[in-house]
Parts: structure tokens; C-alpha cells; sequence
């Protein structure tokens, strides 16, 4: 009966998640694009998707949104202001907004990491959360910091 | 045979798959297509005690070889058995 993988858009798979996450289901999606590195990488990890039953996001919550263009983003709450959201990715400085409540899709309730799962109990998840949100602004000199000590060179500099 | 009710058929860009929900999402990393035998297949597992059953069942519904539908059957069967997907 065919055993090819065959890989979806994540915009047909859409609608069918919505409609299972609406029901009160929580489904898995891997994670695509870079934006959440270091936290969450493609073809790496993948995470759980809840309802947000209503209820409004926090800061340092990770969720999905829908664009005005249809565009599906999972990125973390950044702020909040008068009911609407703005969101940047773990490996971004730019903040996204404001993004309607009403665009929110769902909740990442837990996160597979390296084939390990990360909840809200997990340093790796609190780290993200607090530490990796507060220095936001100084996340690019970091993370380059780092390349430049871990693999001591300079190549990839002012790409 | 009976079906883990957190795996959900549904229909994807004319395909059909099946989709791991709740503790199964968990466990099972991505989605599984089926072919519109498979989706007849599973849609009437529940109500199939053995194998036979299940074959008759297509080869009522399908213009198939008894055969060829008793071996993609087994084979279909026991992939979900390994998987979990179904019990038996």
C-alpha cells in the first residue's frame, strides 16, 4: 500500500490541525524554518500543539499565529498590549505585531528536543522562556560570541 | 480489531492520513498516508474481528483479487499491530 514518505505543506496540513485542535486534541508539528534556533531546530525537533481554551498568552509563551497572508508562524510572546500580541522568534531581535488574539491558532504545550521532551519543568524550557527573552536585544552579539569561542573563527563574520 | 482512538482519519490535500492525536502525537512523530483502500480499510476495522472479515469487506466493496486483497490485508494489519496504531 506505498511505503514512500510523502511531505505536506504545512498550509494544506493546517486546516486539518485547527479543526482537531479546536476539539480539544493536541497534535505534533515539526518544526520548519530557523527562527527558534537555538531552542528548537528543523529536522531536529517538533512540538505539541493545545487549544488555548480562550484563555489569554503570557509572556515567554510559545504559540501559533496565522498572518494576514495565511502564513502560519510559531514564534514566542514577546508583549502584550491592549489584547493583541507581539512575537519574535528565539533567534531574532525584530518583534512582530500587534497580532490579534483572535490569530492565535494554538498553544505549545511541550516541545521534543533532541528526542527529549521539554515542558515548563525543564531548565531548557525556563531558560528560553525568562533568561533567553530578557537579553533579546543582545541575542545576535551573543550567539556570535559564542561561534567565535566554540569554533574559535571568524569566517562566518558580517554575513 | 480496534483502532487507538487517538489516531484520527482525515483528508489532506486529496490524500487521506492519519494523523496521531493527544498521548499518541506523544509517541508518533508525523503523519500517515493512506491510499483509498487503506482509509476503506480502516474506516471498517472496528467492526472486523479477524482478518477474513476485513478481506471480505474489501473484496465486497473493491473489484480485487481475494488473493492479492487477503496478502495487502495481512500486510496492512500487521504494520498498524507493530505500530500501535491498532490492537487486537
Amino acid at each position: 500500500m506505498g511505503n514512500q514518505a510523502k511531505v505536506f505543506d504545512t498550509k494544506e496540513i493546517m486546516p486539518v490541525y485547527r479543526e482537531l485542535i479546536k476539539n480539544g486534541k493536541e497534535v505534533s508539528l515539526p518544526i520548519t524554518g530557523h527562527s527558534m534556533e537555538p531552542f528548537l531546530k528543523e529536522g531536529r525537533d517538533r512540538v505539541i500543539l493545545t487549544d488555548c481554551k480562550g484563555a489569554f498568552l503570557k509572556r515567554g509563551d510559545i504559540a501559533l499565529f496565522m498572518r494576514e497572508d495565511g502564513k502560519y508562524i510559531m514564534h514566542r510572546v514577546v508583549k502584550k498590549e491592549g489584547g493583541n500580541y507581539f512575537f519574535a522568534g528565539d533567534e531574532q531581535t525584530f518583534i512582530e505585531g500587534p497580532i490579534k488574539h483572535s490569530c492565535v491558532v494554538a498553544l505549545v504545550k511541550e516541545a521534543y528536543r533532541k528526542g527529549k521532551r521539554i515542558t515548563c519543568k525543564n531548565f531548557t524550557w525556563w531558560f528560553f522562556k525568562y533568561i533567553w527573552l530578557l537579553i533579546l536585544p543582545m541575542r545576535r552579539g551573543i550567539l556570535k560570541f559564542l561561534n567565535r569561542t566554540i569554533y574559535g573563527s571568524c569566517e562566518n563574520e558580517e554575513g | 480489531m480496534k483502532k487507538v482512538e487517538d489516531f484520527i482519519l482525515r483528508e489532506i490535500a486529496g490524500e487521506y492520513v492519519l494523523v496521531p492525536t493527544g498521548s499518541a502525537s506523544k509517541v508518533f512523530d508525523g503523519i500517515i498516508t493512506f491510499n483509498e483502500q487503506a482509509a476503506f480499510l480502516w474506516n471498517n476495522i472496528d467492526e472486523c474481528e479477524t482478518v477474513e472479515a476485513l478481506v471480505k469487506k474489501l473484496t465486497d466493496e473493491y473489484d480485487v483479487d481475494e488473493e492479492v486483497a487477503k496478502r495487502d490485508v495481512e500486510v496492512f494489519v500487521s504494520q498498524l499491530l507493530a505500530a500501535g496504531i491498532i490492537n487486537k
